[in-house]
């Protein structure tokens, strides 16, 4: 009797510790989206920006891998880092050109900064009855995290003209729809499709930089 | 064997070989327009039971595969569009010929093609999304040239149309949770917001037509028309397609009226855009709007003429693109100017091309013994009697490409001095024949609309939920 109630409370316990972790785990990669989106959205220098989006794919890979199979999560992960390499490669090989571009725009940085605050409050007032919405079982936080992707790669794109930082736009706006899609439907084929996107997009994406870094050395 | 391995593979292993052969511009075309042109042929004689029979040999082929769980059906009903489509890309594969058009332009329509009609082929619908998306993504290196990389409308192409993905993978999602859901529950209005934003994305509707103009004035004329041509018809069919397989959606009440109103809406706003251009590329772009509009307005028109007027629209249209296309390419291949300032005179020189540019435009235009005049005309007829303001309107906004035409003439007439009022005729051989096959196509399909436009009217019997008025 006694060995069967030890084992029920250490079965409770490890129940109750890995939710906990979950939670926590969750908690970070929420602060991660959050860090690494915003600042995307307001730094512009390029090397920190593919640091940045690497993180951010790992909260990603967090947040859907507290919703789906670990091996269905991961191909975002891998995608994710795939897309940050190729756009990484891209530009350092046209380094002398975004080099000469980076430059510290104290007021436009302050200006992007209010913005993805904004954003950052609006969604937190948007996410409970987005919940109610989709009718997910979810944690709040999951959704909370895929619409402050949508929101900030919407205004990424919006706020500038730089090809590098709509591509980076578009990739956050896409990673958004992901997490929030992975809250309503598990789906092998879309999740496959999607990659494919993903990466069909950083491709274009990385020859038109070349081609518009050709049109600016003509 | 099967229609999709046929309409499906066949192209795909061809845009393969096209993909080695890209540097070799004769065998390229050579082989994508015979492979075009046999699917087209094809798909227009299979019989509709699907059983060729020659002699004592009878072969069965099936209409439906399955990858992955999902389907993929092309039958009787749907090998009108599949002929339409690989007309499309015949016409313009065989076109680039004489046009220095990028090394990747045939490979590249050999694969949106299959994967357009893929799109409208796929079972659930809602993949049909990604496989537009994978569309544009192919479609912009066609966009592309040496000295436009930077061109903000094809990063507003990328854009816009990245955008509506989600929005109609969500809608996608909701539909099917609602199939029977009452027509006041707060979901159905959710859905058809998701939906319509979508499309409006995906079609250029106002004010997300920015793109067009953009587009249609820096990137290569030729590869334009034929994205142009390929992606709104599949849109279209796409939103008819969704209006026809859900009865809470097509019984929304005042949805034909708005899509009525939106469609007047586009012809006005590129009417009036179009009539004060002063740039060729930028005028194709906004007529290509009107077009869009005239396409919706036919799907606002639904419930009293039927869908086989917003089909039997396609084919003038794609006829009359490919004619102004057609001139317009191999006059920028001269000059690659197409601003009002640099065809001064021009219809001395080149009296072929202006005459190809002016009917291309005429006849898109409506104008009565050209192709689209007999839809055009029965539109704007049925249009008028639902409302008289409606109908002024729709003159209003289609007067803009007249208003257009008579400027450009102006121009092309008007020449500097006496020596360059001498006609002369410089274009080559091989651009005064196509144009004048098709300016003459052209007088036929509008003098005899029933021998041609009857067969492509059968695109609209896809859609079984609406009446089918011959």
């Amino acid at each position: 009797m006694g060995v069967a109630h030890t084992s029920a409370v250490n079965h409770f316990n490890c129940f109750y510790l890995s939710i906990l972790m979950l939670l926590k785990l969750n908690d970070f990669a929420l602060i991660l989206i959050i860090s690494t989106s915003v600042f995307n959205l307001v730094v512009r220098i390029w090397r920190l920006n593919i640091i940045a989006l690497i993180l951010q794919y790992l909260g990603i890979f967090i947040i859907i891998g507290s919703m789906w199979p670990i091996e269905l999560a991961i191909i975002k992960l891998l995608v994710g880092w795939m897309v940050s390499t190729v756009l990484g490669i891209t530009l350092f090989s046209l380094k002398s050109k975004n080099s000469a571009k980076e430059r510290i725009d104290v007021p436009g940085q302050i200006f992007r900064g209010i913005t993805g605050l904004l954003i950052v409050i609006f969604v937190n007032y948007l996410t409970p009855s987005i919940k109610a919405v989709l009718s997910a079982n979810s944690m709040e936080a999951n959704i909370f995290s895929g619409l402050i992707l949508l929101g900030i790669g919407l205004f990424q794109m919006g706020l500038t003209s730089d090809l590098l930082y709509i591509i980076i736009g578009l990739l956050t706006f896409i990673s958004g729809f992901e997490v929030l899609y992975a809250v309503v439907e598990m789906s092998t084929l879309l999740s496959g499709l999607l990659a494919g996107i993903n990466l069909g997009l950083i491709l274009v994406g990385s020859w038109l930089l070349s081609k518009v870094h050709e049109g600016e050395i003509v | 064997m099967s229609t999709p391995l046929i309409f499906l593979a066949i192209p795909l292993i061809t845009a393969v070989l096209l993909f080695f052969l890209r540097f070799n511009k004769t065998l390229s075309v050579l082989l994508g327009s015979i492979v075009s042109l046999f699917l087209f042929i094809l798909a227009l004689t299979l019989p509709e039971n699907l059983i060729i029979t020659i002699g004592n040999f009878s072969i069965e082929i099936v209409d439906k595969v399955f990858i992955l769980g999902r389907s993929l059906t092309i039958g009787s009903k749907q090998l009108a569009f599949v002929a339409f489509f690989f007309l499309i890309a015949f016409l313009w594969i065989f076109g680039s010929a004489w046009f220095k058009v990028n090394d990747w332009m045939i490979t590249v329509a050999f694969l949106i093609t299959p994967i357009l009609v893929a799109a409208l082929c796929v079972e659930p619908f809602l993949y049909a999304a990604l496989l537009i998306e994978l569309v544009v993504m192919l479609c912009i290196p066609l966009l592309v040239t040496d000295q436009n990389a930077d061109n903000p409308g094809i990063h507003k192409f990328l854009i816009y149309n990245t955008l509506a993905m989600p929005l109609i993978l969500f809608s996608g999602w909701m539909l099917s949770g609602i199939e029977t859901a009452p027509i006041t529950s707060p979901i159905i209005s959710r859905v058809t917001f998701f939906l319509l934003l979508g499309i409006a994305l995906w079609l250029t509707i106002f004010p997300f037509h920015s793109w067009l103009p953009m587009v249609s004035e820096k990137s290569h004329l030729w590869n334009v028309s034929l994205i142009v041509s390929l992606l709104p018809i599949t849109i279209l069919i796409i939103l008819l397609t969704f209006l026809n397989q859900y009865a809470w959606l097509r019984t929304l009440p005042n949805l034909f009226n708005t899509l009525l109103l939106l469609g007047i809406m586009m012809i006005v706003i590129g009417g009036m855009y179009i009539s004060i251009q002063n740039h060729l590329g930028r005028a194709f772009g906004y007529a290509v709007m009107i077009e869009i509009g005239f396409s919706i307005l036919s799907i606002g028109l639904i419930p009293q003429i039927g869908t086989s007027t917003f089909s039997m629209l396609f084919f003038p249209r794609i006829m009359s693109y490919w004619l102004w296309a057609y001139s317009l390419t191999a006059y920028q291949q001269i000059s690659n100017d197409l601003s009002f300032t640099n065809i001064k005179g021009m219809v001395f020189q080149f009296p072929f091309l202006c005459a190809g540019i002016i009917i291309g435009q005429l006849s898109l235009a409506g104008l009565p013994i050209f192709a689209s005049f007999p839809i055009k005309h029965f539109i704007m007829l049925t249009t008028a009697q639902n409302s008289q303001i409606y109908g002024l309107w729709l003159v209003f906004g289609s007067a803009g490409i007249f208003i257009f035409t008579i400027r450009l003439l102006i121009k092309l007439f008007d020449s500097d001095n006496a020596e360059n009022s001498l006609w002369h005729i410089n274009e080559r051989i091989q651009f005064i024949i196509p144009i004048c096959i098709m300016i003459i196509l052209l007088v036929i399909i509008g003098l005899f609309p029933h021998w041609f436009l009857n067969y492509w009217g059968k695109i609209g019997n896809l859609f079984a939920q609406f009446p089918i008025i011959p």
